[in-house]
């Protein structure tokens, strides 16, 4: 039942990004409902202007009551939140997830995170963070204290 | 970039859901094709008319799976979901049982109840679906009309007179239809933050401009106080009434209960975004004076019943000009009548 959802689901979400993008967000890749690949542009008058992100979306068949693997692949942004693996510290891809939320959601909640950005440094424990991370970001213990980045 | 090796044993499973994509796609690259064979402008209508129905639409469908419901459930929280939807799984949520929507949290998935109406009306909806998207074509094309003459500015007699029937198309004033396909813009461009828009949704419809500005002009408005009335002696109730403008005749009970629904028409109407005047409230009143009597007067005789229904007439008449000429219309009738009957 819940892969009837799941298909139901990605393959309303893929219609609707490919009819209806949001500015700078495209669908580049999505030959399966296992993983699909998004380029992000980075937003004029922001710190990353004219740079061009890709974000990987990994989809469980428990997807969308369980979040989806969220990383960036390739060029990774510099910021406080974003770990030089690609692993993005935002609370609605882990404990704040829900099932309303959409791969449209998550992608505008992250290129805001990188609009509002006023420093591009890297995570304060990113070095340390990197060696012991798992493969997956979801099975990092994440702490969301800072909301103002 | 570790990572991507690690995971690719993750991918396998799913991979019979690969086809069923691809299809999607073909899906998708048709309907495109279809858009071009048709004229631009028909393009543009058709394209209007799936935004308005989309706006519709969003409201019959369910915000977990984006389909119609399926078998609607609701919860206190005013928040819907399909039978199927609401199973929410929640083994990697600290908040355990929750709204997906607004975070309300559950006790139990008992609290769900079956929306009946929501079903009925998305049963409706889907049968009608075809009629809707042709009313609101042919709406839009009126109102399209409707601006061309308005711009061209010189308006013949007989423009006019089509006007007339355009501003009676099933979707009503061109502000309307805008204001519909504004707002789907706007929730297109505030997908990002889903649960929050949600949750701010209703503080957004608040501070539409046209309704501060209403807001602002009635600041002098504020409830009136629920009173007991068992202290009340019937002059001290008329009184109460005659204050309102309200008639002061009928039983103590009767005289209650019109002043107490008054009180809660009134009290209601203060919270409303666009609040009536008194004048249309008491034409409520009226009306619902009319209501209650008929239930009342099944056992009152006729006579009596005739009686206070002049008085109540009289008691809230406000303009009485505006009566003036259907009384002499009704004079000119009843003597037509008779002369008709005297000759016959
Ligand atoms: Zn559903
Ligand atoms: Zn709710």
């Amino acid at each position: 039942m819940s892969n009837a959802l799941f298909t139901k689901r990605l393959s309303k979400e893929l219609v609707d990004l490919k009819i209806n993008p949001p500015v700078g967000i495209e669908v580049t890749e999505a030959d399966t409902f296992k993983s699909w690949k998004l380029t992000l542009d980075g937003v004029d008058g922001t710190l990353y202007a004219g740079e061009r992100f890709t974000l990987e979306f990994r989809f469980s068949p428990n997807y969308p009551m369980e979040s989806p693997e969220v990383v960036f692949t390739g060029n990774i942004p510099i910021h406080p939140h974003i770990y030089s693996n690609g692993h993005i510290c935002l609370n609605v891809l882990y404990n704040q997830w829900s099932p309303v939320l959409s791969v449209r959601s998550v992608c505008l909640s992250i290129q805001s995170m990188l609009s509002s950005c006023t420093c591009k440094e890297p995570p304060p424990d990113n070095n340390h963070y990197v060696k012991t991370a798992k493969a997956s970001p979801k099975q990092t213990q994440w702490s969301f204290h800072d909301d103002s980045v | 970039m570790q990572y991507s090796a690690s995971t690719t044993p993750l991918r396998s499973p799913y991979m019979s859901s690969s086809t069923s994509a691809l299809h999607l796609r073909v899906d998708f690259v048709s309907e495109v094709a279809h858009c071009h064979i048709n004229s631009p402008q028909h393009i543009t209508r058709q394209v209007d008319t799936e935004c308005a129905l989309s706006e519709l639409e969003s409201e019959l469908k369910c915000s977990v799976c984006k389909d119609f419901y399926d078998v609607p459930m609701s919860s206190k929280c005013q928040h819907t979901f399909c039978a199927e939807c609401a199973k929410f799984d929640y083994n990697n949520k600290k908040t355990g049982l929750c709204c997906p929507t607004c975070g309300y949290s559950f006790t139990s998935f008992t609290q769900f109840y079956k929306n009946t109406l929501i079903e009925d009306l998305i049963k409706e909806y889907k049968s009608n679906r075809e009629s809707i998207a042709h009313l609101y074509a042919l709406g839009k094309q009126a109102e399209e009309r409707e601006c061309r003459e308005e711009k061209e500015g010189s308006i013949k007699a007989t423009n006019s007179n089509s006007n007339c029937n355009f501003n009676s198309s099933p979707f009503g004033g061109t502000t309307k239809s805008k204001c519909a396909s504004e707002k789907s813009i706007h929730k297109n461009d505030n997908d990002g933050n889903g649960q929050k828009r949600k949750r701010t949704d209703d503080n957004d419809n608040k501070l539409l401009p046209l309704n501060k500005n209403i807001r602002t002009s009635n600041n002098q408005l504020c409830k009136k106080p629920k009173i007991a009335y068992g202290l009340m002696n019937e002059k001290k109730l008329k009184n109460l009434l005659k204050e309102e403008g309200l008639p002061a005749y009928g039983s103590k009970n009767e005289m209650i209960a019109r002043h107490s629904y008054f009180i809660n028409l009134y009290n209601s109407n203060v919270d409303a975004t666009i609040p009536k005047s008194k004048g249309e409230l008491l034409r409520d009143m009226k009306k619902w004076e009319r209501a209650h009597q008929s239930n009342e007067a099944k056992d009152a005789n006729l006579i009596k019943k005739t009686l206070t229904n002049s008085e109540e007439i009289n008691s809230y008449v406000i303009s009485p000009n505006k009566y003036r000429n259907q009384f002499a219309e009704l004079i000119q009738q009843a003597k037509i009548n008779k002369r008709r009957r005297e000759t016959a």
